[in-house]
């Protein structure tokens, strides 16, 4: 047999004896056995750390969006028969995410008292504002007329949503509550039970001395003037934002003759100027129109800021001295349920140009 | 002829001891290749539970949270309200610790019907009473400490 040919016929015997081929196929089942057994461990073990992952990472992030929420309780505690504790105001989102208040507590300093009110469930979008009125946040709380509270909120995320601290210390009984975007100073206190928001003080200044018609298009709110100087003489409407904290927590119907006045002087004579309530239909953001001729009436639910208008020329009572500045008011006028009401608001000096 | 042929070689003995010696090696290394198979898919097993357990249990630990409502102090008793505030339920007080004190396993109610339970599901509400021993200071801050059945552990301050 010539040499090159010999490598083939031992191949081809090697093929043809079947001895020990059966450990060889042996062997490679086992291994075959073993990787799968193996890889099945493996690919099990990534998925359990892969869910272990997951739980780190949606822990991380309900510690995130906890540390995120911010709420901003502006309310008043209050106690008005002795037995029941009333928290009322305004509870703001401020924060980039919704969030679910649950529980309200209230807590007697002086008497060392508490109680609660769970299942709440206020929820509140990102920028969104709820009024709290009425009975729906109160709490049983026996002797507790006169005594100073304290009280908080408890979020679905565990937070504890304390009392705005713009308001003071909260060892202090809060007897008055304010707007929710408001300073201390942007509420006249003490007097009577309304309250009004500075902030919200704008008038809009038309060319002419007469009464425009019906379905007068003032425009959104932002177009209005915020200053504190206006032209006499001229036909204008003021925007105020009235809060009624009446603690009995009855809605108010302020109705004309209730007026803006002002009391100047011309040469020496007083001269007493009105601007009276008016009918002003639509909103701040897509426009006003007013409507002089309609009836009008504003209601204002407990601890719920309502946008009043006035208007006028400011001269029925004859014209003033320009160039002054003079102390407006405003009379109110109506009903506090079904009793009467009325009550004389002193609120802006105003320059008359 | 075929028959004679058959019966010689049933008659026929030499080689038959080398045969059922193969075939008692082979059922031997099969045998023993199953329990060897079998070992290691109950080992392979059991490392499967204790991993998937010991995960399970992190996990839960890290979805646990506790949120104190209020913790008061009065006349020698203390009330700690608390709300799960975690994304998983069955949230239980294995243990709390006031003042370097330590009380096993305190009584829990639920916030809204006083009702006695083991444990808290999420967003539930509830709380427990214990009556530190000593009696703690008037006018202090005291921390306290829960741990939970699962082993997390929540701390606040209080004020006596």
């Amino acid at each position: 047999m010539l040499p090159h040919l010999r490598p083939n016929k031992t191949r081809r015997r090697l093929i043809h004896n079947s001895k020990g081929f059966s450990s060889i196929v042996g062997a490679v089942f086992s291994v075959l056995i073993m990787i799968s057994l193996i890889s099945a461990v493996f690919v099990w073990s990534l998925s359990e750390n892969t869910r272990y992952n997951n739980s780190v990472r949606q822990a991380n992030q309900a510690d995130l969006d906890r540390s995120n929420e911010r709420i901003v309780a502006n309310v008043t505690v209050r106690s008005l028969d002795g037995n029941n504790v009333y928290v009322n105001g305004t509870l703001q989102n401020e924060g980039p995410l919704s969030a679910q208040i649950t529980t309200l507590w209230v807590q007697n300093l002086g008497q060392k008292t508490y109680a609660h009110r769970d299942s709440l469930g206020i929820t509140l979008q990102s920028g969104n504002v709820t009024y709290l009125s009425g009975s729906t946040t109160s709490v049983s709380l026996a002797n507790s007329i006169g005594e100073s509270f304290d009280c908080w909120f408890i979020s679905g995320r565990g937070n504890i949503i304390h009392i705005n601290p713009l308001f003071g210390a909260a060892t202090i009984n809060i007897n008055y509550s304010y707007p929710e975007y408001s300073t201390i100073s942007n509420v006249s206190m003490g007097i009577g039970i309304i309250g009004f928001d500075f902030k919200q003080f704008f008038h809009y200044d038309t060319n002419s001395s007469s009464t425009p018609s019906n379905n007068y298009n003032l425009g959104p709110l932002a177009s209005w003037s915020k200053t504190y100087a206006t032209t006499q003489g001229r036909y204008t409407i003021f925007h105020v934002t009235l809060t009624s904290y009446d603690p009995t927590a009855q809605t108010m119907y302020v109705k004309l003759p209730s007026a803006i006045y002002v009391i100047g002087s011309h040469s020496g004579t007083v001269k007493f100027d009105t601007w009276k309530l008016v009918n002003v239909t639509g909103d701040a953001t897509t426009g006003f129109r007013l409507n002089p001729t309609y009836p009008v009436q504003y209601i204002l639910p407990h601890e719920t800021p309502v946008d009043v208008f006035f208007a006028g020329t400011g001269l029925d009572g004859g014209l003033i001295d320009s160039g002054a500045i003079y102390p407006l008011n405003i009379m109110v006028f109506g009903k506090l349920g079904t009793a009467d009401y009325g009550q004389n608001v002193p609120f802006v000096t105003l320059y008359f140009n | 002829m075929k028959l004679m042929k058959t019966l010689n070689l049933l008659k026929n003995r030499r080689g038959v001891s080398a045969v059922i010696s193969n075939l008692i090696l082979i059922a031997a290394v099969i045998a023993v290749g199953f329990v060897v198979l079998v070992w290691s898919q109950t080992q392979s097993s059991n490392y499967n539970n204790l991993y998937g357990n010991a995960i399970k249990s992190d996990t839960d630990q890290l979805r646990e949270r506790v949120a104190f409502e209020y913790i008061h102090y009065e006349t020698g008793n203390l009330t700690v309200y608390l709300m799960n505030s975690g994304t998983i339920g069955d949230v239980s007080i294995a243990s709390v610790y006031i003042n370097n004190a330590s009380y096993a396993s305190p009584s829990l109610r639920l916030l809204s019907d006083n009702a006695q339970t083991s444990s808290l599901n999420a967003t539930q509400e509830g709380y427990f009473s214990i009556s530190p021993s000593p009696t703690l200071a008037p006018g202090m801050n005291y921390p306290i400490t829960i741990v939970t059945g699962r082993g997390s552990s929540f701390v606040a301050t209080f004020a006596t």
